[in-house]
């Protein structure tokens, strides 16, 4: 099995002319949806591009200052604690392979339960919390994690470990000076798939019900048949999952130097 | 002197036995090659010796010591009574070696290994700078890390390669990955080190060019070598002794000296006495290719390639 992320190279951007195409291909579309919308002529069914940003900007005020940083909050912490938890069962299931088999099945067992329907128990159990909406993008998260980072250190070179051991190293010595590294460029894969997954978790979540949050506005929205105003966050998300993606990327080519070297 | 007494060895969940009371031992400050048909034992010798296997019986001497074990569940209480052997091993050398390892900036003591392992392929950790990889064994061995990155330099400036110090391993050619690796070998401060056929990826031109590159180590450094290989010609080249493995199971080594001076040069090759001795030994190995192939057919009727 290859390095998954080797296929990309982060820190290098595409050539221009690559960029040219996609853009043009994204605007044609929305150009598209613009001619489309106007044609069925009822912005509560089809809202344009048009309405949609006009939406955005009659709103900025409480998209950005309340809606955007009550969901970034549930985003970061949620985030942040299911790579945590991810990365302490990888690490622990590699460390004993009893673990392993006590913890795996069960892990897996519990992917198979979707998110929406334990969700309610969460709300029975602490409210319409951050507490709930963080657990549930943990919930959505961490395996992702765990599954990568259980690859990245099985990938480990046997031959690099027995190397290690004519040296005299310890089981935490390999772990630290062998393991880990080769299992790095799959974690910052898992990275990449925990930031998009960790913004639609706190909006599946807010949905459910919060105070305020993106996921809120855009139910609100919904309730009252504003088609503008319930895209309107949706966009704003995906700026910002994308922003975080491409924040991640300049740590992850940071992190791995010795991959662009040339 | 390394001694092997008397070993024999199986695999684990195997059936074949790979030796059957071998013996043979080395001199300090030899020069021996290995040769044996593919599948002969060769590399599952090395393994011996730098302990990721253990005999089944028989033992391993190191002036007369038997040899610690060092599987990984014995390596805590083993530890120690490496570091007694090889605190005891410094004191005696002490007088007519002044010093060498400190001169040589290798690590001065207390966790280093009696054999240091050079593997096939250069093995160099991609995500590390070519001083940090030849540090590597240094940083196991817990030495305090301007000690093991002086050593590091140290060993590189010997190699060559000192301008290369803060690069990655994948800017660098392979027969420099592989002197790089020698470095790393250098740096685990052992006084035997195990060649594992360390050229046999490289292309024909850099290969001879480091096949005299490291017999002008060895004549420079105060080091056992002990070199496998498949290639006639680098044995009779590099090496004072031969030991052609042969059999299965090994139950003893032909042995052959290689009639040349330490300092030599590749035109010493064309001797008359020279191109017998590579006659007989190619003679030998082909008899013993046949003779394994026999035994795998008969082994394996079924099986037969």
């Amino acid at each position: 099995m290859n390095t998954p992320s080797l296929l990309r190279r982060p820190g290098k951007s595409l050539p221009a002319s690559k960029h040219l195409l996609s853009t043009g291909f994204l605007v044609s579309l929305l150009v598209l949806w613009q001619i489309l919308s106007l044609w069925i002529g009822r912005s509560f069914l089809l809202p344009s591009p048009l309405d949609v940003a006009a939406s955005l900007w009659k709103n900025r005020t409480d998209i950005f200052t309340v809606h955007l940083p009550a969901t970034l909050r549930v985003v970061a912490a949620g985030g942040i604690l299911s790579v945590l938890l991810g990365a302490l069962f990888a690490v622990t299931m590699d460390w004993s392979s009893r673990l392993r088999r006590a913890l795996y099945p069960i892990l897996t067992v519990s992917q198979t339960i979707p998110v929406m329907c334990i969700a309610p128990v969460l709300v029975l159990w602490f409210g319409y919390t951050d507490m709930m909406r963080i657990i549930v993008v943990i919930l959505v998260n961490f395996f992702t994690v765990t599954v990568s980072l259980c690859d990245g250190f099985a990938a480990t070179s046997p031959q690099r470990m027995e190397l290690l051991q004519t040296y005299g190293a310890s089981r935490l010595q390999i772990f630290l000076l062998l393991r880990m590294p080769t299992a790095l460029p799959y974690f910052f894969t898992a990275l990449h798939i925990t930031v998009p997954w960790s913004v639609i978790g706190a909006a599946v979540a807010e949905w459910l019900g919060a105070p305020a949050g993106l996921g809120t506005y855009s139910r609100t929205c919904m309730m009252s048949l504003d088609a503008a105003g319930l895209l309107a966050p949706l966009v704003v998300l995906t700026a910002a999952a994308l922003l975080l993606n491409a924040l991640l990327e300049r740590v992850e080519a940071k992190a791995m130097t010795w991959r662009d070297t040339d | 002197m390394l001694e092997l007494k008397d070993i024999s060895f199986t695999y684990p969940h195997s059936a074949e036995e790979i030796f059957r009371g071998l013996s043979l031992s080395i001199e300090d400050r030899s020069f021996v090659s290995i040769i044996g048909a593919s599948g002969s034992g060769k590399t599952t010798l090395f393994r011996l010796l730098n302990g990721l296997e253990e005999p089944s019986s028989g033992s391993i001497l190191l002036d007369g010591t038997p040899l610690p074990v060092r599987t990984s569940a014995k390596r805590q209480s083993t530890q120690s009574f490496q570091n007694k052997l090889h605190n005891n091993k410094t004191e005696n050398k002490s007088d007519n070696k002044t010093g060498i390892r400190q001169i040589e900036g290798g690590p001065t003591g207390r966790h280093a290994q009696y054999a240091a392992y050079m593997p096939q392929q250069d093995l160099l950790f991609p995500w590390l700078t070519v001083e940090k990889n030849v540090m590597l064994p240094m940083t196991i061995q817990r030495n305090p890390k301007e000690e093991g990155l002086q050593a590091a330099r140290d060993m590189l400036a010997r190699v060559g390669l000192s301008e290369w110090a803060g690069r990655y391993p994948r800017e660098l050619s392979g027969g420099m990955r592989q002197r790089v690796s020698f470095a790393r070998t250098l740096c685990a401060g052992a006084d035997l080190l195990l060649l594992d056929e360390p050229f046999s990826a490289l292309d024909s031109i850099t290969r001879i060019s480091l096949q005299e590159w490291l017999l002008d180590q060895w004549n420079a450094l105060e080091k056992t070598i002990l070199f496998i290989t498949h290639d006639v010609e680098e044995a009779i080249f590099l090496s004072g002794r031969i030991l052609v493995l042969t059999g299965r199971p090994v139950t003893g080594l032909q042995e052959y000296t290689v009639p040349l001076p330490a300092e030599r040069t590749r035109d010493m090759l064309l001797r008359p006495e020279i191109a017998e001795l590579k006659e007989s030994l190619i003679s030998l190995l082909r008899q013993e290719a046949e003779a394994m192939g026999r035994r795998d057919k008969s082994a394996d009727p079924g099986g037969a390639l």
